[in-house]
């Protein structure tokens, strides 16, 4: 059932869009162009407890943009970091844009997931505030005593992104259908990755979207949910939500996201959900060229069929000062103090590095 | 799990049949000043437009308009503004370097309520603080009587980047009755 709806929807989409798609050109945009952007990072990690070896870092990330005459952008990002002597390579995403009209854009490929607002927006390093990425999101240089709550979320599919600005305010509507998670590992608890395979582990796509209410520069508020079957069979239901917020006041901008995931389990009595959750808070503020930030994130105990998993959670408390050279380059230098069930761990970390974006 | 899958069935269709269409109407500078301040500036810091040529950011803001939602509108305004910054447009302009501008201020209540006026019409607070609000992309304006005089300010508002080469402020092709009119609202700020 969740097929034929799915197949049902995007065939409606795709049938609406000539109707809607009238031929008017918006002569701006050049015929052809490619353009090379993306962001980079070059620094130094300190493990201030010696657990593990201090390092140089460095990671590129370009950005090839096509666009095909008014209506098509295609879009792409490669990501290559250093990690343990290896190059480690990466496609973050290869989507292709086309524009509908004023408010509809539609998209297919791989590509960033509007899970969020860090994840999709904010987590290149010239662009992120913070030397790391939110521990609650897995991507970069993050460390924690816990494993990440999500991923930064790219995932295969398709996307419909509206944008609207009703009065004064900026609304982001955004829906997609993607290939959706798999299972890792055989536990009776397995990990849920998002793997943006080329193929399916089972027969039901990953439903998910994202709705943005803003009245910039002042603030904005973001839901989002997905929703998708992570096994092999397709029985087993994997769900994630997330509220993300901004709020500017006197020159002081805060940033948060609160996630909680969902996961039903398969176990000898029935099908329990394993449900974990935690959040992320931030606060910047730019004097001149500094800009000080803390950062404060939270992953608390996770809870089996609601009985709370003790020792499960974890926190950690970041503070950072930036130096901005320019608008898209700055030295970013950070101290990470991380604590389990109140019990410091032995991987604080100082962080510094020079964040770049061209 | 099927409901969900219906609710967004009918909120896609929905969004593209409702949808307004496709308009080739060419952008507006100011606006696009105050959203490249307000929208572009509140994920990120501006970069300048001399980065780029025209055509390049015609790409660009394509790939920001997928990215931050914004609406085609929105996207041509922001273009606009790239477009008359990033030196193209200008690029024609004659030197004022060795121009010499007036340093008098006008204190008639009706040219500071003009100035005032145009400082909306311009959407100045997109980049700009001005009266305790706006953007970070340029200098808080609110002390600028403390900091410079009306003559610095006229050969600003005159040729944008003359002390700045890679100034993001446009030139907005005013006249020398609107910069007066400017001027004299600007001097008056917390004053």
């Amino acid at each position: 059932m969740v097929n034929r709806n799915v197949i049902f929807a995007m065939a409606c989409a795709f049938v609406a869009v000539p109707f809607t798609a009238h031929a008017q050109a918006n002569r701006m945009v050049p015929t052809n162009e490619v353009v090379l952007t993306g962001y980079g990072t070059v620094g130094y990690l300190l493990d201030t407890q010696g657990e593990n070896a201090n390092r140089f870092t460095a990671s590129i990330s370009p950005v090839f943009l096509f666009q095909f005459q008014d209506r098509v952008l295609f879009e792409a990002e490669f990501e290559f970091s250093l990690q343990e002597g290896i190059t480690e390579t990466g496609l973050e995403y290869a989507q292709l844009d086309y524009i509908v009209n004023d408010n509809i854009v539609l998209v297919a490929g791989k590509f960033l997931a509007p899970f969020g607002v860090f994840s999709e927006r904010l987590h290149p390093t010239w662009i992120n505030k913070f030397a790391s990425s939110p521990p609650i999101f897995g991507h970069h240089v993050a460390a924690f005593g816990v494993a990440p709550l999500m991923p930064i979320l790219a995932d295969v599919g398709v996307m419909a992104r509206g944008a609207f600005t009703p009065g004064n305010f900026q609304v982001g509507i955004n829906v997609y259908v993607t290939q959706g998670p798999i299972a890792e590992g055989t536990d009776p608890i397995p990990e849920v990755e998002f793997p943006a395979s080329s193929s399916d582990n089972n027969v039901n796509k990953m439903v998910g979207g994202r709705i943005d209410v803003g009245l910039l520069p002042t603030g904005q508020i973001s839901f989002s949910y997905l929703n998708g079957d992570y096994d092999d069979v397709g029985v087993l239901d994997f769900t994630a939500w997330n509220i993300a917020g901004e709020y500017r006041i006197n020159g002081v901008e805060f940033r948060g996201e609160v996630v909680q995931t969902r996961q039903e389990i398969e176990i000898f009595t029935g099908f329990p959900t394993f449900v974990r959750s935690g959040f992320y808070a931030q606060a910047a503020y730019r004097i001149r060229r500094w800009e000080p930030v803390l950062r404060w994130t939270q992953i608390f105990d996770s809870k089996l069929d609601g009985v709370s998993q003790d020792g499960t959670g974890a926190k950690q408390i970041g503070l950072g000062l930036d130096y901005w050279i320019g608008p898209s380059i700055a030295v970013m230098g950070a101290y990470e103090i991380n604590t389990e069930n109140g019990v410091e761990l032995d991987n604080d970390r100082f962080l510094i590095h020079v964040a770049f974006g061209f | 799990m099927k409901t969900t899958t219906m609710l967004i069935s009918s909120l896609t269709v929905g969004v593209i049949m409702f949808a307004s269409p496709l308009n080739a109407q060419q952008g507006d500078v100011s606006e696009g000043a105050r959203v490249y301040g307000d929208t572009c500036g509140s994920c990120h810091y501006a970069r300048s437009p001399l980065e780029r040529t025209d055509r390049q950011w015609a790409v660009i803001i394509n790939h920001m308009r997928v990215r931050a939602n914004l609406t085609g509108g929105q996207t041509r305004n922001v273009l606009a503004f790239l477009m008359a910054t990033n030196g193209d447009m200008n690029g024609g302009q004659e030197s004022t370097a060795s121009t010499v501008f007036s340093n008098d201020v006008s204190s008639d209540p009706a040219v500071i309520a003009s100035g005032a006026e145009l400082v909306t019409q311009k959407a100045c607070v997109g980049c700009h603080v001005i009266n305790g609000a706006g953007g970070a992309v340029g200098p808080d304006l609110d002390n600028i009587p403390d900091q410079r005089d009306a003559a610095f300010l006229r050969h600003k508002l005159t040729d944008p980047t003359f002390d700045n080469a890679s100034s993001m402020m446009p030139n907005f092709g005013l006249s020398a009755q609107d910069i007066d009119a400017l001027v004299a609202y600007l001097m008056s700020l917390h004053r």
